[in-house]
């Protein structure tokens, strides 16, 4: 321990003395929330002030409507600010063509073609008879023409349409039209009001008034609201506070060759390992603190309107802050996570690009705050930061229990224990200093193929999130095509293209993306697993529902999925979400990517990588559990067989079952051969057991 | 553990490092080395960039586990009992930085404490090494504002805080300007005197020859020949070094050859 605070008090020295770190943990945080809050409120202000003071100029043309209505618009377009109003005769926007009307509205609004036979006094909201008012400063004398058209006779039934033209590019034009919209949805709510009133007596279809008034007290209600986003505001501050320092401690001294020097000090590894995750911990904490202070005094002092800190008697009970207590524990194993990642790294810039994957792995976990419905158990308090998210929330809420919130810390802490138990070997000096002096004797150091393989699984899961799925919003036809047929077998072939390859080493793509043929015993290993991991992925959403119910609508994802499709028939379902994903996906990760892993990592580390960046890019908190599994099964195959095609004939399988198993009237899951499918397994998991008949070469060797 | 028969400060007997590179396969980076140093003596390893000196070294001083060979820092196994050999050893490399944000005093208070010196004798070494490096000048200055120099110096005074008798340095006058690699030179021959072993590596001819008792000669992973330069000379029947080692770099390669 005595190591461990000589380390810690050294690597906190010289993160206090690197202005970088100063900056980013206490300065910026300091200034940057009550500037920001200060500077976006106040312009906010002078914005609004600033406009509401400006003289808009107003076309209108309202001699079809009533006297009445005429006169309750203007004086509420006069309310809203200084306005002059110009009579026009807009006869030729009311024909059907809208390009040419759009045409004509162009040129009153900027030539000011329109019968100037009338002009309204700003202040009175009355009508004058002068010429048009001299041009703005953009060169256009009117902000808004205004055509009101009349359709019915009868005063009660009379229903009327108001057309706005306006130049969205110009200020005053955004202002005049606003302020033309308050005024007529004043105008109409009154004028609904009036006529239920008057022909019915009341509202016809007001048959139940709900009225709803919450019973919690101020400081419940702030802390529900708070408790949805401080989880998520707490890890990340830890992460960016914790992150910089992370590096610093390791990749950083190995670039500064400081590392060698301690690493042939009399002291263990681990306990040098330890205080440096004593000073990322400290560090971090330290980011969060400021961070945390800044936005307190921001609310407490009325500088923001964030929700559920309102601060004061009416705000979020600061006391109950001290449930940020139960966050210690997982910020402590957050940053022993920091440490193993940033210490695997070689240079400060690879470092920084494997942060990502731990801000993924954490703030999905978190996402759980989100569910109010999900409550905080026992089983959730061992799961690493849902736990502590939940504890949190209950906490602000007032709701947290302490053997709960103790189990969750002493789960946490337990989590951080194995963590730990693998720093030693972070500072493992073969890895991280390699055998010689010279570059090319370290070049065993480079890992170059596994390196290759997590950095491409991170452009992975970000084009995934970043192109896919916005193409697959816009329109999810198309973007299923273009992720499934364009995106993925683009990326899988540029992982393969790039894989490092010996010295002299020919490219053999066909190889680098895993498509060799399989021993045919598993290939049909792989068929006969289908049905277990189908059976097996039911069961665990049936049980993962009852953990972390699916929300309202999600169960009916094989309906929804048919409607999106705009199809009805099975084999579009099968090709788009068993096929498709089944060929491409597999040809992505347990090909190209696995391919270029299986040159340095272990199969753990492997089957570690592929079930996580299978996980996330499905980018789904309930998906996370299930496609984690299925990612580390496909690459468990893929790796035993030696060929991407097992993993294919799984994948399409299991993704086929589970589809067609979800439309109603497709479904098989109550089919009493459903229940003894898993047995199939026995004899497909024995087909990947037998050993594998060595090659002549294999054999020669 | 330690053995008191044994009078050599460094033995290393069939010492081997083999590295699984994916780039180049199997990488024997030592193959096979034997070294016998003694207390007072100046050893250098001589070889090109790759022949093996810094992995030799860095086995030496517990950093790399050998793959094979056994190896005794001052009667204590490097294999066996690492941190003990840590003790005993000081170790400086080229590539050694020193933390910037720190002084040079503060850098030798945390390493002396890494070293297990506390309080007085800590402060004592601390004041030793400022007399005997002359860091007066400069060692309560951030080391990120020192010259090259000043920096070797605070390096040198941090490797040999708590005396070693054993002292490895790996191309120690790498990267200085003459100030610094002089004052380096100097500093390894007054360890002589001091009784310390100096086991150190170089690809500078010029730099063995003056300061050397005795040269490996280091090439491909393995030892060709060790001994003084007379010792060499009769060996290979030439007169400098640079004819020595050309001389038996060609047997090496011609043997292989044969092979």
């Amino acid at each position: 321990m005595k190591t461990s605070l000589d380390v810690l008090r050294v690597e906190l020295l010289q993160l206090a003395r690197d202005r970088r770190a100063l900056f980013s943990a206490i300065v910026l945080p300091a200034l940057l929330y009550p500037l920001l809050f200060w500077g976006t409120g106040a312009l906010k202000a002078v914005g609004e002030e600033t406009m509401s003071e400006r003289t808009v100029r107003a076309l209108v043309d309202l001699s079809s409507i009533d006297p009445a209505t005429e006169e309750a618009f203007l004086a509420g377009l006069v309310d809203q600010g200084p306005i002059t109003l110009t009579e026009v005769d807009a006869s030729e926007l009311r024909g059907d063509d809208e390009d040419a009307a759009r045409a004509v509205a162009r040129e009153m609004l900027l030539a000011t073609s329109g019968s100037p036979s009338a002009a309204a006094d700003a202040d009175q909201g009355e009508i004058r008879g002068e010429g048009p008012p001299p041009a703005d400063e953009e060169g256009s004398p009117f902000d808004v023409l205004i055509v009101a058209t009349a359709d019915g006779h009868s005063p009660d039934l009379v229903r009327t349409s108001f057309d706005l033209w306006f130049d969205v590019k110009r200020d005053d034009a955004r202002e005049a039209m606003g302020r033309a919209r308050t005024a007529l949805r004043a105008l109409g709510e009154d004028m609904a009001a009036g006529r239920r009133e008057h022909l019915l007596g009341g509202d016809p279809a007001a048959g139940l008034a709900p009225r709803s008034t919450d019973v919690a007290s101020e400081a419940d209600a702030s802390g529900a609201r708070l408790g949805m986003w401080l989880p998520f505001v707490v890890l990340l501050v830890l992460i960016s506070g914790g992150a910089y320092a992370a590096l610093a401690v390791f990749a950083g001294e190995r670039e500064a060759g400081t590392l060698e020097t301690l690493l042939v000090q009399p002291v263990p590894h681990r306990s040098i390992a330890m205080g440096k995750l004593l000073t990322v911990f400290v560090a971090g904490c330290a980011t969060l603190a400021m961070n945390l202070g800044s936005l307190l005094v921001c609310a407490a002092s009325g500088l923001m309107d964030l929700e559920g800190m309102d601060g004061g008697a009416s705000g979020i009970a600061y006391e109950r802050l001290a449930s940020l207590v139960v966050e210690l524990p997982a910020a402590l194993l957050l940053c022993a996570v920091l440490c193993l990642v940033c210490g695997g790294a070689r240079t400060f810039r690879e470092g920084q690009l494997l942060i990502f994957p731990v801000t993924l792995l954490v703030v999905i976990p978190t996402a759980i705050v989100l569910r109010p419905e999900v409550s905080l158990t026992a089983l959730w308090a061992m799961v690493p930061f849902s736990g502590s998210a939940l504890a949190l929330r209950e906490g602000l809420e007032g709701d947290l229990k302490l053997p709960l919130a103790a189990l969750v810390m002493v789960s946490h802490l337990g989590w951080t224990w194995l963590a730990v138990a693998r720093l030693g070997s972070v500072l493992d000096a073969e890895r991280v200093l390699g055998g010689g002096g010279d570059r090319e004797s370290e070049a065993h150091l480079l890992q170059a193929g596994g390196r290759h393989g997590v950095r491409w699984g991170f452009v992975v899961v970000m084009s995934v999130y970043l192109i896919a799925m916005s193409v697959q919003r816009l329109d999810m036809d198309a973007g299923l095509w273009f992720t499934f047929w364009m995106l993925l077998p683009a990326l899988a072939l540029a992982i393969a293209w790039t894989a490092p390859r010996d010295r002299g080493e020919p490219r053999r793509l066909l190889r680098a993306l895993g498509l060799r043929l399989p021993r045919p015993s598993h290939a049909l290993g792989a068929l006969l697993l289908v049905p277990a991991l189908a059976r097996g992925a039911h069961r665990l959403l049936e049980w993962q529902s009852e953990v972390l119910p699916l929300p309202p609508g999600a169960a009916e994802g094989g309906i929804e999925l048919e409607a999106i499709m705009g199809t009805s028939g099975p084999m579009w379902l099968f090709f788009f979400f068993a096929l498709s994903p089944g060929i491409f996906e597999e040809l992505v990760f347990r090909g190209a990517l696995l391919s270029a892993m299986k040159r340095d990592f272990t199969w753990k580390r492997i089957v570690f990588w592929q079930a996580l960046y299978f996980a996330l890019v499905h980018a789904s908190v309930y998906r996370l559990l299930p496609t984690g599994i299925l990612g580390a099964l496909l690459a468990l195959i893929a790796l035993r067989s030696r060929s991407v095609l097992p993993a294919m004939i799984l994948h399409i399988g299991y993704n086929g079952l589970l589809v067609l198993g979800t439309a109603d009237h497709l479904s098989f899951t109550s089919e009493p051969w459903f229940d003894y499918a898993p047995w199939a397994a026995i004899p497909g998991v024995a087909l990947f057991l037998i050993p594998p008949r060595q090659s002549a070469d294999e054999r020669a060797r | 553990m330690t053995d008191p028969t044994n009078t050599s400060a460094i033995r290393a007997e069939g010492l081997a490092k083999t590295f699984h590179d994916p780039q180049r396969g199997v990488v024997e980076a030592v193959k096979g080395v034997d070294l016998d140093c003694h207390k007072g003596e100046i050893f250098g390893l001589l070889g090109p960039n790759g022949a093996g000196k810094t992995t030799t070294l860095r086995m030496l001083s517990t950093i790399l586990a050998p793959t094979a060979g056994r190896a005794l820092i001052d009667g204590v196994d490097v294999a066996e009992d690492p941190l003990e050999v840590r003790r005993r050893l000081g170790f400086l490399s080229g590539s050694t930085g020193l933390y910037p944000r720190l002084t040079g005093r503060e850098t030798l208070r945390y390493f002396g404490r890494l070293h297990g010196l506390e309080g007085e004798r800590l402060e004592a070494a601390i004041a030793r090494a400022f007399d005997a490096f002359d860091l007066h000048a400069f060692g309560d200055g951030r080391c990120e504002a020192l010259s090259t120099g000043q920096k070797q110096r605070v390096s040198i005074a941090r490797a040999v805080l708590h005396d070693p008798p054993v002292l490895i340095l790996d191309e120690p006058t790498t990267g200085l300007d003459i100030m610094a690699s002089s004052d380096m030179i100097q500093f390894i021959e007054s360890r002589r005197e001091a009784g310390t072993c100096v086991l150190f590596s170089t690809h500078i001819l010029s730099e063995a020859e003056r300061l050397c008792d005795r040269i490996g000669i280091v090439y491909d992973g393995r030892m060709l020949a060790a001994g003084s330069l007379d010792e060499l000379r009769a060996m290979t029947s030439k007169e400098w070094l640079e004819e020595i080692f050309r001389e038996l770099v060609q047997r090496a390669d011609a043997g292989e050859g044969a092979a």
